[in-house]
């Protein structure tokens, strides 16, 4: 059965790390680049379980894994929510085009 | 000690100087700091036995001994009167900023650091130190320009230490490859002299990296524009120590290493030298006649003549290099004097254009005596030191090649023109001012008063007893270039 | 050792004044003036003391080393013989009496102890120079005299005119300089010993004949420069800007007498040249005539002087150059008393006639009555000049003559007539119409004298000298002639040849002074006399014959060219070059700059293309 193998889960992952790494590459918004980034990581925690689940004998390694990813996401995603408030603030814009101050 | 005491007073002047505040203080401690080093110099040429030309005085301080690299201090009879050179134009350049009123403190601190730079230079025989001490004068060069300077003086300070650090890097990279090449893996330069042997080859190519670096320094054709921007933009003591002192240790460098250490190779460059020496004469001198500027004019003939110390090398006869040696000598004094009179000049006019002077002569005559005395040796005018000295290159230039040495002739017409046209604009005639204008200043004197005519004099006796009698410097420099070329002659 | 006492004495006298002056604080405006009169006094007097005690004696030899290196050595030091005393003595004398002369006529210039300095430096390098045991000395001070003589006719630097004419001076003696200096380090390189009496007997022999040539040309070069010998003339006039008895000094006993002497004093060298001889000849010839020329017409009485010396040069030049250099040494000394005594007188006129150096506005001044015995002085200097018996000139012109007519250069000989004819002529020219003895306007009142209300010793200083030359003019080489007769071979014993010449001579130069009487001793006088007649040649004379023009299109176009090509070069080339490395490192700078363009999102593009790139050469390794 299809549900009973890795391969589907993998690839799973992986459409959704290509779709998160799209998004964080061409979006322009610091939000939407936020939210690319969460995708970036719930594919890893899908890694995480599939590979727990099919090859490895330790069940609750890989979940104590996945939970610290999503509490470190929640983390993630409040210092970088306040962050985005702190450059509209002074930019008055979340596009990352304008911000380009570090240029060389 | 007493090398160690010369090298390290001016050191111990600057940490001191950089601890207090009162301009009067710094000032007195960075005189002293001068004047021991200057006694001490003067101590060792008059104890300087220089009928055994060598090294007499030897110090080692430490070593590193995997590297192969030692603070190793010594002085023949080649460095000795350079080091007196640097320490009378040391002197002189603190004594000559007594108007300065910017930033004290950093100033003499910097003049000092640079100072202990060439004593560095001079002092020590071990390659890598001798590449750290040249640096350590160039980055305070930087900074002396850049802040006191006047002028385009961004750009003329990224352009000297730019060329300075280009030409000393090309050294660096000639002594690296010594160190591997030899396979002696050392950086001392006496071990590298007596055991070193180089295929000719090797000797050709190596000998070309060094006269390119140490040209470089010396402001040889076409390697020159950085010397008279610079020394225009930096102020009166910098130029006068840079013009004088570091500029000779390009030639000195040329000396010390390349002819020694690849003797065929310097038989193989031989037309280059020669060609680029009379071409440094004849062409600066040329843009001297052009220049308008005073600084711009002192400097271009501060690289006419490094053309005759070019020159005086290439011949690679002992009265070429005796020539050589007292054209360092007797240029660094002569430029110094130049740099420190133009330096009041513009202290007191506020220009430096020739055409917006005149009547010097009758406004400050003792600034004007000592700038003729000083324009007439550098027209080599007989009875001044200069003439000796570029008797000695275009005689030994004329055995050699006689092109070279007509042309080093003509440029002795050239020398006369410039020198003469610049009396006639700014030192004879009318004061442009006008004598109402002093009248207006209350009769104040514009010439300069005891504390700056006391250093003019003691460059103007340099250039006077060896131009009187230079038998004595050459006596003295003699047996040292006997043994400097001691390797070419087979 | 009493001899040399007086050597030092007379050598170093001078020097002593120059550094005594230098040093005398500025107020004392008295005490330059004396203190040089006393030194230079002392100095001619010991130079006398030395003539009368040594002439004809042996030689005095004294040195020391200044220089050696490896193959030569250059020494300093004395050489006295009959040669060097004679015109030591000179010099000294003249430039005593010259110095004398110059308390009178600085009276009123501020600068006095400015001038005396120099002056007294001026006379001790002319003497150190005479003296001087060895060629390369010999250029030390050679090249002295340049400067004090820059420095004098600069002296009134607050004018334009005589800074150019300083700078001219320098350069161009310089320039001929070249020539000493190559030909000292020809000689030292092949002779390795300068010593004058050496190189008189040896020098010849261990040159190849080339060589020889080639120092004799390049030694000559630097005479033309000194002596002002064409194509180096043209400073010499210009130098008139300098004050009167600077003047009188560098025309009579120094500098141009300078590259003379020197020929005279290698004159054993010389000789052996025959080519060398020629070469001086032709030059001197050339320069003689051109110069007579240039005095036809002139109406500045410096400038005639000045051209008159340039051509008696020359003369002197030609006879050295014919062979005999006592003919030519006779002639210098001669030439000196008088042409110095000119230049006094000339610079007592131009005070007279308010400071205009016409002799047209001379000619307006009741000068007979003013100034008698100054107009009598001016006609023995004339006349000595033209080399009319019984004046110093006529002996002296006399003694070339005969050599010339003796050794049979007839060609010579007619050049050196035909100069005696114009010096007569321009000489006296100038002699005539000053003494017109007008009232024109200017003129005052004719029995107010010029000299009203200077005193005593200022009228002293200025008739003594000029009384005393014009005696050594007139009765000068009598008083001497048995005395020197050995050394300037003057011809006792008159045959036919002799008697001959004289008439000769003597005819051609009355015919110049009637010339003259012709053109301007009469009633109504022409200003230019026959040169304007002849077509092409008053344009000529105008122009300087294109000399000046010729050197100043050297300065303006090939050095000057030169100059600015250096800076173009130097600017658009050297320095371009430099900027442009130095722009070239900006601007790949900028270009690598341009990935930092400060996007998040592209410095992620540029990790994920690299990480992935990394990745893709592992697996394919």
């Amino acid at each position: 059965m299809l549900i009973n193998q890795l391969v589907p889960y993998l690839l799973l992952s992986a459409l959704l790390f290509s779709t998160g790494l799209f998004g964080f590459l061409m979006r322009r918004s610091l939000i939407a680049m936020l939210i690319a980034v969460e995708l970036i990581l719930n594919a890893a925690n899908i890694n995480f379980l599939a590979f727990n689940r099919f090859m490895n004998a330790d069940k609750s390694l890989g979940q104590i894994y996945s939970i610290f990813v999503i509490g470190l996401a929640a983390a993630e995603i409040a210092i970088g929510l306040s962050l985005v408030i702190a450059v509209y603030r002074k930019f008055r814009s979340i596009n990352v085009e304008k911000l380009t101050e570090l240029k060389g | 000690m007493i090398l160690s005491t010369i090298l390290f007073a001016p050191i111990v002047a600057m940490i001191w100087v950089m601890c207090i505040h009162s301009p009067r203080l710094i000032r007195t401690i960075s005189l002293a700091g001068s004047l021991v080093s200057f006694a001490l110099s003067a101590y060792l040429v008059l104890r300087f036995d220089y009928q055994h030309p060598g090294f007499q005085w030897t110090e080692q301080l430490f070593e590193l001994p995997g590297w192969g690299i030692q603070f190793l201090l010594s002085v023949d009879g080649l460095s000795i009167p350079l080091l007196l050179l640097t320490s009378i134009i040391i002197t002189s350049g603190i004594l000559v900023s007594g108007r300065l009123e910017v930033r004290v403190k950093e100033y003499f601190a910097l003049l000092l650091f640079l100072v202990s730079g060439a004593y560095g230079v001079l002092l020590c025989m071990d390659m890598f130190f001798f590449f750290l001490f040249y640096e350590v004068a160039v980055i305070p060069m930087f900074l002396l320009v850049n802040v006191w300077g006047s002028g385009n003086k961004e750009y003329a300070a990224n352009k000297l230490t730019l060329y300075l650090l280009a030409g000393s890097a090309l050294v660096f990279f000639g002594f690296l490859l010594l160190y591997f090449q030899s396979g002696l893996y050392t950086f001392d330069l006496g071990a590298m002299l007596e055991l070193a042997g180089f295929t000719h080859e090797t000797e050709r190519w190596m000998f070309l990296l060094f006269f390119l670096g140490f040209g470089t320094l010396a402001a040889t054709w076409p390697f020159h524009t950085w010397s008279p921007d610079g020394y225009a933009s930096a102020p009166t003591a910098a130029s006068m120590l840079h013009a004088a002192v570091l500029k000779t240790l390009g030639g000195y460098g040329i000396l010390r290493v390349a002819v020694p250490l690849f003797p065929q190779g310097a038989r193989d460059w031989q037309w280059l030298m020669l060609t680029l020496g009379a071409i440094n004469i004849v062409y600066a001198a040329c843009c001297v006649i052009a220049q308008k500027d005073l600084k711009y004019i002192v400097g271009y003939s501060c690289v006419s003549h490094m053309g005759l110390v070019m020159l005086g090398i290439g011949t690679l006869s002992e009265t070429g290099v005796n020539g050589a040696m007292f054209q360092m000598f007797s240029h660094g004094v002569m430029v110094a004097l130049l740099f420190a009179c133009v330096g009041y000049i513009y202290d007191t006019k506020h220009t430096r254009n020739i055409e917006e002077l005149g009547g010097l002569l009758g406004e400050m005559p003792r600034a004007s005596i000592f700038f003729i005395l000083a324009g007439l040796t550098a027209l080599g005018l007989p009875g001044l030191s200069g003439f000796v000295a570029e008797f000695l290159v275009i005689y030994s230039a004329f055995t050699v090649s006689p092109l070279a040495g007509t042309l080093a002739l003509l440029g002795l017409v050239l020398s006369a023109i410039y020198v003469l046209r610049v009396f006639k604009r700014a030192f004879w005639g009318v004061p442009l001012a006008g004598k109402a204008a002093m009248a207006a200043q209350g009769h104040e004197s514009l010439d300069m008063n005891w504390k700056m005519v006391i250093p003019c004099v003691l460059l103007c006796l340099f250039l006077v007893v060896l131009g009187v009698y230079p038998k004595m410097f050459i006596d003295y420099v003699g047996p040292t270039s006997t043994e400097l070329l001691k390797n070419l002659s087979f | 050792m009493m001899d040399l006492n007086l050597l030092h004495i007379s050598v170093w006298a001078n020097f002593a004044a120059f550094f005594l002056i230098t040093f005398l604080p500025k107020n004392r405006v008295k005490l330059p003036p004396a203190v040089a009169l006393l030194f230079s006094g002392a100095g001619a007097a010991a130079s006398a003391v030395l003539l009368v005690r040594r002439f004809g004696g042996e030689m005095l030899e004294w040195k020391f080393p200044w220089l050696t290196w490896n193959s030569a050595q250059v020494n300093l030091g004395y050489y006295l013989d009959d040669l060097s005393l004679v015109m030591l003595t000179s010099v000294c004398l003249i430039s005593f009496l010259i110095q004398l002369y110059s308390v009178w006529y600085m009276n009123e210039d501020a600068d006095k102890k400015r001038f005396f300095a120099t002056i007294t430096f001026f006379t001790w390098a002319m003497i150190s120079f005479v003296v001087s045991v060895n060629l390369f000395a010999s250029y030390l001070f050679w090249e002295l005299i340049g400067l004090a003589s820059y420095l004098l006719i600069g002296f009134w630097h607050e004018r334009p005119a005589p800074r150019r004419a300083a700078i001219k001076a320098f350069v161009m003696t310089r320039f001929g300089d070249l020539g000493f200096l190559a030909a000292v380090i020809l000689l030292i390189s092949h002779v390795h010993n300068l010593d004058i009496p050496f190189l008189n007997s040896q020098a010849a022999a261990l040159l190849g004949p080339g060589e020889l040539l080639l120092v004799i040309v390049l030694l000559f070069f630097g005479v033309m420069g000194k002596s002002a010998q064409f194509p180096l003339h043209t400073w010499l006039p210009d130098a008139m800007e300098g004050p009167t008895p600077v003047s009188a000094l560098i025309h009579s006993a120094t500098m141009v007498a300078a590259g003379v002497y020197l020929l005279v004093r290698l004159f054993p060298m010389i000789e052996v040249s025959q080519g060398g001889m020629h070469y001086i000849l032709f030059i001197g010839a050339f320069t003689s005539v051109l110069a007579a020329c240039l005095a036809l017409t002139e109406c500045d009485m410096k400038r005639i002087l000045a051209y008159s010396t340039v051509s008696q040069l020359g003369f002197m030049v030609m006879a050295v150059g014919s062979g005999t250099w006592h003919g030519g040494m006779f002639h210098l000394i001669t030439h000196a008393f008088f042409k110095s005594m000119l230049f006094l007188l000339s610079g007592y006129f131009i005070f007279v006639a308010h400071h205009s150096n016409s002799i047209f506005d001379m000619a307006a001044l009741p000068l007979k009555e003013k100034s008698k015995w100054m107009l009598v002085l001016l006609w023995i200097g004339a006349l000595a000049l033209s080399g009319l018996f019984p004046f110093s000139g006529f002996m002296s012109k006399e003694s070339i003559f005969g050599y010339l007519l003796e050794t049979r250069q007839y060609p010579v000989y007619g050049i050196a007539l035909f100069i005696s004819f114009l010096t007569a002529y321009y000489t006296t020219r100038m002699a005539f119409i000053v003494s017109k003895n007008g009232s024109g306007p200017g003129a005052g009142d004719k029995r107010d004298s010029p000299l009203r209300g200077q005193s005593l010793e200022l009228r002293v200083a200025l008739n003594l000298p000029v009384t005393v030359l014009g005696i050594l003019t007139v009765a000068g080489v009598w008083v001497f002639l048995p005395w020197h007769k050995e050394f300037f071979h003057i011809h006792t014993d008159w045959h036919a040849r002799e008697w001959m010449n004289l008439g000769v001579t003597s005819a051609l130069v009355l015919a110049g002074i009637g010339t003259s009487f012709f053109y301007f001793g009469r009633k109504s006088f022409s200003e230019k006399g026959w040169p304007a007649l002849i077509p092409g040649l008053d344009f000529l004379i105008s122009k300087k014959f294109f000399m000046d023009d010729f050197w100043n299109a050297v300065m303006e176009k090939i050095v000057k060219g030169f100059s600015r090509l250096s800076v173009w070069s130097d600017a658009h080339i050297i320095n371009a070059a430099v900027n442009h490395v130095g722009l070239a490192c900006v601007r790949s700078g900028r270009a690598v700059a341009e990935l930092q363009a400060g996007e998040v999102q592209r410095y992620i593009l540029v990790a994920l293309l690299v990480i992935v790139s990394i990745i893709f050469y592992l697996l394919t390794r």
